[in-house]
């Protein structure tokens, strides 16, 4: 609720409004023992060094709190150089139509 | 034994020998510097030809190394000549085992209580000081081996080669050293090339073992790759097709724990991009980020048992130049390996903080 409050992106009420519809769907499903897919906010994924993010809009900055505050303990530097201009996010946002 | 690369591979899993050499003979084949710089000059002839628009013109034989160490008390351990081709001094010749190994970067204490507690314990161990296994003078050796790779990712091998290059951190020989040294004497006294103030290192490891069992192709003068033009490459992944390498050696993922090993199933990117079209449907607006971490593969400490399997003869603006980088090596190393396994623990760290905040 906490980031849903925080959220001053355009549009952020419905679109808060439709994750919570959905969040208490899936535990109506859950409550009723229904078989339903897990609703997981935030995924990550892993290919060596590199660590692709999908998150339900919203989510996001919590998450990337999360995992850099990881790499903060474990020790280790993000390549920031690398981050942008091989990610090439605002492509792939665009084919993909979500949010960058 | 039933093959070279086998009885090699075999000798490096007994006890590292306590012999010592005492004179360089004992450990490089007299001739087999110049065999090597042979064939690497041709190969610079025919590249330049290329360069210049011609058919070349000269063929470049296989090179076949089948016992490069003289000494046979000396054949049980892979040595490291590091200092010695600049001091000279025999002292400074190590095995392997005995190479200088930096600390690693990350921060050993959190990375190891973080890890102690997830499914790969030993990835705490194996990456921050290299206790166990991996340790000094100490079994399981650990080979991880992937052609496919370092070719579908050419570029960006190409790409750290020439950084590492540049950082005078890759060992490379290249065949004007030795031209360069013989001609000193003809230039007036004037060194060309000085080992002790060049960025770029002659080779210092021996012994370098080129094979016919594997095959890395050619990347031509323009840049692109022949698949069709290949050059031989030792290759340890497959001993013959009925004697599996694993009953040899130990795979890194050998050493996962398979008891505390939470389920799991590949996520390919193409169903990642297929969530994504997935949850649009349903009206969910999404948000998507990417990190890269900086000098990942050289912030862990490098196993003492992991040896490289291949050397490679790559290509650049100027010539041929052999290739051994002990801490990275694309598509062979076993840091690779590694490195992904402490990048699941690093996801498997982030759910769980998700699950419990």
């Amino acid at each position: 609720m906490q980031l849903a409050a925080n959220d001053q992106q355009p549009h952020a009420n419905e679109r808060w409004q439709k994750v919570l519809q959905w969040f208490a769907w899936a535990r109506q499903q859950e409550v009723l023992g229904k078989d339903s897919v897990e609703l997981v906010p935030a995924f990550i994924s892993c290919f060596i060094d590199d660590f692709p993010m999908l998150s339900l809009a919203g989510f996001g900055r919590a998450v990337l709190a999360i995992f850099t505050s990881l790499l903060d303990v474990l020790g280790l530097d993000p390549q920031m150089k690398k981050c942008l201009p091989e990610g090439d996010f605002s492509q792939q946002g665009v084919v993909m139509g979500v949010y960058v | 034994m039933i093959c070279g690369n086998l009885d090699l591979l075999w000798q490096h899993v007994r006890p590292v020998c306590t012999a010592r050499p005492t004179h360089i003979n004992q450990l490089v084949a007299p001739g087999l510097e110049q065999k090597v710089l042979d064939v690497m000059r041709d190969e610079k002839r025919r590249f330049e030809q290329i360069k210049a628009g011609q058919r070349p013109t000269v063929g470049v034989p296989d090179l076949v190394v089948e016992q490069p160490i003289p000494d046979p008390r000396l054949r049980n351990a892979y040595w490291y000549l590091g200092d010695y081709n600049v001091t000279k001094n025999m002292d400074d010749i190590k095995t392997v085992q005995e190479m200088d190994r930096p600390p690693a970067t990350v921060n050993v204490a959190w990375v190891a209580r973080l890890a102690l507690a997830s499914h790969d314990r030993q990835v705490a161990g194996m990456l921050v000081d290299g206790v166990d296994p991996g340790n000094e003078r100490q079994p399981p050796v650990v080979v991880c081996h992937n052609h496919a790779s370092s070719l579908l990712a050419h570029r960006l091998v190409n790409k750290c080669h020439h950084e590492e290059n540049a950082a005078g951190r890759n060992t490379f020989w290249r065949p004007e050293v030795k031209v360069w040294q013989d001609l000193a004497h003809k230039t007036g006294g004037k060194v060309i090339w000085d080992a002790s103030t060049s960025a770029r290192k002659v080779v210092n490891y021996v012994p370098f073992i080129c094979t016919p069992l594997g095959a890395v192709p050619k990347k031509l003068a323009d840049g692109t790759i022949d698949p069709d033009n290949c050059r031989p490459t030792s290759d340890f992944s497959w001993p013959v097709p009925s004697v599996p390498l694993a009953a040899f050696v130990t795979a890194p993922n050998d050493l996962i724990s398979l008891d505390d090993l939470p389920p799991f199933r590949w996520f390919s990117l193409r169903e990642f991009f297929e969530q994504v079209h997935y949850l649009n449907q349903f009206g969910v607006e999404l948000e998507l980020s990417k990190f890269d971490l900086a000098r990942y593969y050289r912030a862990f400490r490098m196993l003492a048992n992991a040896i490289p399997s291949h050397m490679q003869l790559w290509l650049d603006e100027e010539s041929p130049f052999l290739i051994a980088d002990w801490r990275m090596m694309f598509g062979c190393r076993a840091a690779a390996n590694f490195a992904s396994r402490a990048s699941v623990f690093i996801c498997w760290l982030v759910r769980f903080a998700i699950e419990h905040i």
